[in-house]
């Protein structure tokens, strides 16, 4: 169980190459799936546009607020269906079907294989069109140095990344237990809706809900506001983003590494 | 008509012994409409009317979801569709009436609580009681549309084994079709033009009209008998592609 990153590294690297290799198999399949992200990503930012049209700002926030909030939430979820995908199949193909016995018995770690045999590179398209409506958006140009807002915008976008699937993490955990959990997991995601919008205009219970108990509001609102309102509160804000990612990431984890234990064969 | 009807009730029984993932998804719609509840009301400035509007749409494009195409495109993929085919009873209608059956369970268990939370909170204005008629009307014609719509999408498999790809596809323009995403009315002209016109809106658009009473009754009238039209087209245009499809099937071998 112990090898070394490079092993890791090694390895994943062949799992992107029998990704590239189905691609090429199935072109049709590949493009379609493509295709299909694009037309999703072009008619949500169309819908903010019109929107935005027949409204000039919703409580204070306009449109490119609405934007950027939904590009990171965008490329959030980008990689977090590009790199963590597997987390969906949990319940259904590994713990249902017994296929899970296949990675027991391997001595690598079991989160790393579930992650690498579901790379989704078609993924990429709504981190390309995420980062292309936040360079729309004009808020990479206001307020300083164009060097440092873009290192700290790919910070933020990865860390929204990495909170989406550390919340996946944390109940796809519970497929173990519930034999499928996805029910649990589209419930939970669609709380991830909420922070793709500046969480401030819905109500009170909901703001507490999305900070302290499923803390979407992590996802882009919150790091957002280093751009959108110039909050000086920025390294504030950086280490509490940090902080929650950390526990999510950690309970995520341990509920998986508990997880495993109940896991039984379905002698399939 | 009456082993389809079995169908039917077979899936709103599966719906049942699946107990916490209806319970699961009967959260997600509550959750999700309240989302839109308060996404739109802060965008409209507490407009009831586009609000409940918005809620209704929400509602009804759950209730209306239909995995007859994702049932199909899979059975065409890994090739049960041909045992399907030899079985005494049409493929198609047993889908469709398995559709309807989940439609159904979602609107009992999901939809008509969540409505009768949101009446009672003062979120949604109840309608007459002949309007709530004609919305119940419309709706039920507009699952049969998008049931046979998401048959059509099926068929997409004979081209594609990405059918998850033709399901994201195709959930995503219903909702901008149908409006959920945002209300036609507030689209360029152009585009309100074709999308007014297209089955999606009156599925799902219309009833949500009528149910807030932002449409004439004679609108109404009129909205209905081409929704009905429609139903007919499809279902006409649907019987010629089954033939064909059926053939390729045999051709393929299964």
């Amino acid at each position: 169980m112990h090898m070394g990153v490079k092993y890791y590294l090694r390895l994943y690297k062949d799992y992107v190459r029998i990704f590239l290799y189905k691609a090429k198999e199935y072109k049709g399949d590949f493009l379609f799936g493509i295709l299909s992200i694009f037309v999703k990503q072009c008619l949500l930012f169309w819908s903010i546009y019109f929107i935005f049209m027949n409204f000039p700002s919703v409580k204070g926030w306009d449109k490119s607020d609405f934007y950027f909030l939904y590009a990171v939430s965008v490329i959030g979820y980008g990689i977090c269906y590009t790199f963590f995908d597997g987390l969906w199949m949990v319940g259904q193909q590994y713990v249902q079907q017994g296929d899970f016995d296949r990675i027991l018995i391997r001595p690598v770690s079991t989160l790393f294989q579930i992650l690498a045999e579901r790379i989704n590179i078609d993924g990429i398209t709504s981190i390309i069109i995420g980062v292309y409506v936040l360079i729309k958006s004009r808020l990479l140009v206001l307020n300083g140095n164009v060097a440092v807002n873009i290192i700290i915008l790919v910070i933020i976008c990865i860390m929204s990344g990495l909170l989406y699937s550390g919340m996946l993490l944390i109940f796809s955990s519970f497929s173990f237990i519930m034999l499928d959990s996805i029910y649990l997991m589209t419930l939970v995601n669609s709380f991830g809706d909420f922070g793709r919008y500046p969480i401030v205009i819905f109500p009170k219970f909901i703001q507490i809900i999305l900070t302290f108990i499923l803390p979407y509001g992590f996802a882009s609102f919150y790091p957002a506001l280093f751009f959108l309102k110039y909050s000086s509160r920025f390294y504030m804000l950086f280490f509490e983003e940090l902080l929650v990612l950390i526990l999510v990431w950690v309970l995520g984890l341990t509920l998986w590494k508990n997880g495993i234990l109940h896991y039984k064969s379905s002698g399939a | 008509m009456k082993k389809y009807f079995s169908f039917f009730k077979m899936s709103f029984i599966r719906n049942l012994e699946y107990r916490s993932q209806s319970i699961f998804h009967i959260l997600g719609i509550f959750f999700q409409s309240l989302l839109v509840y308060y996404l739109w009301n802060a965008i409209s400035g507490s407009n009831k009317k586009l609000t409940g509007f918005m809620v209704l749409v929400t509602l009804l494009s759950d209730f209306m979801q239909s995995n007859a195409g994702t049932v199909l495109g899979n059975k065409i993929i890994n090739g049960t569709v041909s045992e399907e085919l030899i079985k005494p009873l049409r493929l198609d209608l047993r889908l469709i009436s398995e559709s309807i059956g989940n439609s159904f369970f979602r609107l009992f268990t999901a939809i008509i609580p969540t409505l009768l939370i949101f009446t009672v909170v003062g979120y949604l204005h109840s309608p007459t009681a002949f309007r709530f008629l004609l919305f119940c009307f419309s709706s039920l014609v507009g699952c049969f549309i998008i049931a046979l719509i998401s048959l059509f999408v099926g068929f997409l498999s004979f081209i594609f084994d990405n059918w998850w790809g033709a399901k994201v596809m195709l959930d995503t323009i219903i909702s901008f079709c149908s409006g959920a995403m945002v209300p036609i009315q507030y689209m360029p002209s152009f585009l309100r033009n074709i999308l007014f016109a297209l089955p999606f809106n009156y599925s799902i658009s219309v009833p949500s009209l009528i149910y807030t009473g932002s449409i004439s009754l004679i609108n109404v009238y009129k909205a209905l008998f081409v929704q009905i039209t429609w139903l007919l087209v499809l279902i006409v245009m649907f019987g010629l592609c089954w033939e064909k499809a059926q053939r390729r099937v045999n051709a393929y071998g299964g």
